[in-house]
């Protein structure tokens, strides 16, 4: 879950709240202070000149008075005497007295190189930064006497101004800097340090500690601190309240069989999982993985990945009433690991989370179908096998059993060719090498598929996919050696031998006449029929030759048998299978004739009377499925037939018991079997008509075969039936045994 | 019944052709596969994806790729077009050739039909996202 914690501030360096404000408070102090130090400088500056200028005029004043009567009486001597006295004034910088005739001055007194001026003309003072000027006309009725100028120096005024000026300004400094002291001073206690608490509060809030603020101030901050209280709480309840949730939800999905992870925009896995998510993906984080890594990993180019990071892009983008339309378009099932021994299957099933009226996150729930695949792989290749052993059972209806051998072994020698030349040539791969080969392969692979072996057509299809490989770099003129691509090429040419030798087996397992298959021609029934009428009696070399025409294979006559067993079987409650030996062992024409009947009443009596129950075979400690085995073999006098069962065996007291019953001559039960009418078990649709035995004796004494009937190895019953002179009793031949009916 | 797409699938081993047909055909799509490399762009006409082997006679994918895009540019709804090979060094750069991407494992029918359902969910995807 994204933090909610705020990013780091960008401000620059942390600067407290009460500095500032001290900052802030101190500069406007300051501001008002050197204001009020000017004001208060200019004022005793002016008090002071003022107060120099006033001195000054009553000394100029009284000067005018002494000298007066000197300029009136023209006595220069008198006013010189007189501007001497003025030397005792030490503010006096300069003193002149002009009389009316002269432009010069009559009398002056300089204390330094200062500038006479010109002679005054009007009585008046002019303040300077330096020195005070006074000018004063004397007048007499009737005209005037002179004037005089006097510079009165203004520096002990200026220094006085300037001791004082300091003293104002030092303690205009010292007032702010006392005042900015008290603000910090007070800010730092009324808001700084509550703040401070409230924000190491919320940090530890933050850390997830609850944390309240014991700030009682009643004021703005109080209030802060309290909302802050408040909604620390609130906080943390709602937490508490989330992780229970939490909790719950992952108790929830912990209980649920599927994998479930969580994932928001661009696929980025929330920390919200089942347990079986681990187990399924294999690894115990997933946070801010993306889940096309758990999908699709190292395949970000197929088209696989492709779509589901479309469809990721899609189902953030629509609004949730466009999610149908969306998750139709989502992927259904995935493989992982392909290939390996941990391949996996998982069905997908995606289910959007809805905030605010958008799609948030998307639930994704993943049930392992693996098994489910694989039984559905395993029926499909058994339905794929069925269906090819079909291909070649109609093939070798069609009479094309001779053909298919013909073209295995043409197969067979085309892919030798190959490999023989492949391993004689080296160095540069020549282009009619690769054609020589590739128009082998493509025969092979054509007449393949003309048989309908598809594994043949598959394997012989790969030797032609890399042969056309070779054949286009050839083409592109990129050079390439024939010990580069050998290995490869053996290898494939190899497979498509395994599958040659396959189809073969596979041939021969499905002939119902086995290997004979691979030495049969077709021939018209009628045809055969005719030549054995014609010739067969005979006793020389054409008329065994005719005879052995005219046989059939043991296997071609049980076809029918092979299918019915097991749906005899469990008609009856039952669950048998016939195998057959010596299917490829010529029967004579006479003994075929016979053949299927008798061996449908003996299979169909070993199933009756011998097979048990698959409940009691289980007690038994026998398989559930009961086998009959049928064989037949050549020997010098002709075939020679059994049939066993792991049934129970005979119940030879039932038989006995039957025997006599039926006022039949005494004997061994395994002969009195074939008494016509004995039967040990009511009528069932397999057997209990009390015919089928008899009538099977009967039918085989009449081409000259005996059959006997004892106990098999497998505790069963065993019969034999082998040329020769019937050993049954009268009452057991053919004539007692009519009319026969069906058993 | 409606289909779920049209494809044009173009190789010159009239077996993979059969069997593409087939495994496609079986699981609902149209398909329209032939053995010619020049003359195809005629039935791009519909088609929402074009499936192209590379080593063929006379042009490579590559070059039967170039014209088809050109005509496809004029078409109103532009296809998809992938690779289909089992030559390792063409399948790693499809790009490269020009081609949306590869469909590997070539005579694999699952493999096929997984690739082949993965590309029209994009194609849907894509049409989805530009209402």
């Amino acid at each position: 879950m994204k933090s909610l914690a705020p990013e780091p501030s960008d401000a620059g360096r942390f600067v407290s709240i009460g500095s500032r404000l001290a900052a802030s408070i101190g500069l406007v102090l300051a501001i008002a202070a050197i204001a009020i130090a000017t004001q208060l400088m200019s004022s005793t500056r002016e008090r002071l000149v003022e107060g120099k200028r006033l001195a000054a005029e009553m000394v100029v004043n009284l000067f005018a008075t002494s000298v007066t009567p000197a300029l009136d009486f023209g006595d220069d001597d008198q006013t010189r005497e007189e501007i001497g006295r003025l030397a005792t004034n030490q503010d006096i910088v300069y003193a002149g007295v002009w009389g009316t005739s002269r432009s010069e001055p009559i009398a002056e007194l300089s204390r330094s190189a200062v500038a006479r001026g010109s002679m005054p003309t009007a009585t008046g003072s002019v303040v300077g930064d330096d020195a005070i000027e006074i000018t004063h006309v004397l007048d007499r009725q009737g005209g005037r006497l002179g004037s005089l100028r006097v510079r009165f120096s203004l520096s002990r005024e200026n220094q006085q101004f300037l001791a004082a000026r300091r003293k104002i300004l030092g303690f205009a400094v010292l007032l702010t800097l006392l005042a900015a002291g008290a603000v910090f001073v007070v800010v730092r206690r009324i808001v700084v340090a509550p703040l401070t608490q409230l924000s190491n509060a919320a940090r530890r809030l933050q850390q997830g500690k609850l944390e309240t603020v014991g700030v009682r101030a009643n004021d703005e901050v109080g209030e802060l601190a309290t909302a802050f209280n408040a909604m620390a709480t609130a906080i943390v309840d709602r937490e508490r309240s989330l992780a229970d949730l939490n909790r719950r939800l992952q108790q929830l999905l912990d209980h649920m069989r599927e994998a479930i992870v969580v994932f928001g925009n661009e696929g980025i896995l929330a920390g919200v999982r089942s347990r079986q998510a681990e187990t399924t993906f294999g690894r115990s984080s997933f946070e801010g993985l993306q889940v096309q890594s758990l999908l699709y990993p190292k395949r970000s180019g197929d088209v696989e990945a492709a779509a589901f990071e479309e469809w990721i892009r899609a189902a953030f983008s629509v609004a949730p009433s466009g999610w149908d339309d969306v998750a139709a378009l989502a992927p259904t099932e995935v493989m992982l690991d392909a290939g390996s021994e941990r391949e996996r299957v998982l069905a997908l099933d995606f289910r959007p989370v809805e905030e605010g009226g958008r799609i948030a996150r998307i639930m994704m729930l993943a049930n392992d179908r693996t098994d489910v695949r694989r039984l559905e792989r395993t029926v499909k290749e058994r339905d794929e096998e069925h269906e090819r052993q079909m291909g070649a059972m109609r093939r070798l209806v069609a009479g094309g059993g001779q053909l298919l051998v013909s073209v295995l072994a043409r197969a067979k020698d085309r892919l030798v060719a190959s490999k023989e030349r492949l391993l004689r040539e080296s160095g540069p791969l020549e282009r009619f090498l690769v054609e020589e080969l590739f128009q082998h392969a493509h025969s092979v692979k054509g007449e393949a598929r003309a048989f309908d072996l598809a594994l043949l057509e598959t394997a012989a299809a790969k030797v032609e996919d890399l042969l056309a490989i070779l054949r286009g770099r050839l083409r592109e003129g990129k050079g390439v050696t024939v010990e580069e691509v050998r290995g490869e090429l053996l290898d494939r040419i190899d497979a498509t031998l395994s599958a040659v030798s396959g189809a073969s087996t596979m041939l021969v397992e499905a002939s119902p006449i086995g290997e004979a298959i691979l030495a049969q021609v077709t021939v018209q029934r009628g045809d055969v029929a005719e030549l054995l009428a014609l010739l067969g009696e005979r006793a020389d070399e054409v008329g065994r030759v005719v005879t052995r025409i005219a046989s059939r294979p043991f296997g071609e006559l049980l076809l029918a048998l092979v299918d019915s067993v097991p749906r005899w079987a469990e008609r009856d409650g039952k669950r048998a299978r016939l195998e057959v030996e010596g299917r490829e062992v010529l029967v004579p024409p006479a003994l075929a004739h016979v053949l299927p009947d008798v061996m449908t009443h003996l299979v169909r009596n070993a199933l009756a009377h011998g097979i048990e129950r698959a409940t009691e075979r289980d007690d038994a400690g026998k398989p559930e499925v009961g086998l009959i085995h049928v064989c037949c073999r050549t020997t010098e006098e002709g075939p020679v037939l059994t049939v066993d069962d792991d049934g129970g065996g005979l119940d030879e007291q039932a038989i006995l018991a039957q025997t006599m019953g039926l006022g039949l001559p005494n004997g061994l039960a395994a002969d009195a079997v074939f008494a016509p009418g004995l039967s040990t078990a009511g009528p069932s649709d397999l057997a209990g008509r009390g015919v089928g035995l008899a009538s099977v004796a009967a039918d085989l004494a009449s081409v000259g075969y005996t059959v006997t009937l004892g106990p098999s190895v497998e505790g069963g019953v065993h019969v034999t039936m082998a040329p020769g002179p019937s050993n049954l009793p009268k009452p057991f031949s053919k004539a007692a045994a009519s009319p026969r009916s069906p058993s | 019944v409606k289909k779920k797409g049209r494809i044009l699938v173009i190789d010159d081993n009239e077996a993979v052709l059969n069997n593409v047909r087939s495994t496609l055909q079986m699981a609902g799509y149209e398909v329209v596969a032939t053995s010619k490399t020049v003359g195809t762009a005629r039935h791009l006409n519909d088609c929402e994806l074009v499936i192209i082997d590379y080593h063929m006679p006379g042009l490579h994918g590559g070059e039967v790729l170039s014209s088809l895009r050109a005509a496809a540019n004029s078409a109103h709804a532009k296809p998809l077009f992938y690779l289909y090979t089992s030559d390792p060094e063409i399948e790693k750069a499809p790009a490269e050739l020009g081609f949306d991407g590869v469909f590997t494992k070539k005579g694999n029918r699952d493999a096929l039909l997984q690739n082949v359902d993965a590309a029209f969910r994009l194609i849907r995807l894509r049409a989805l996202q530009k209402k």
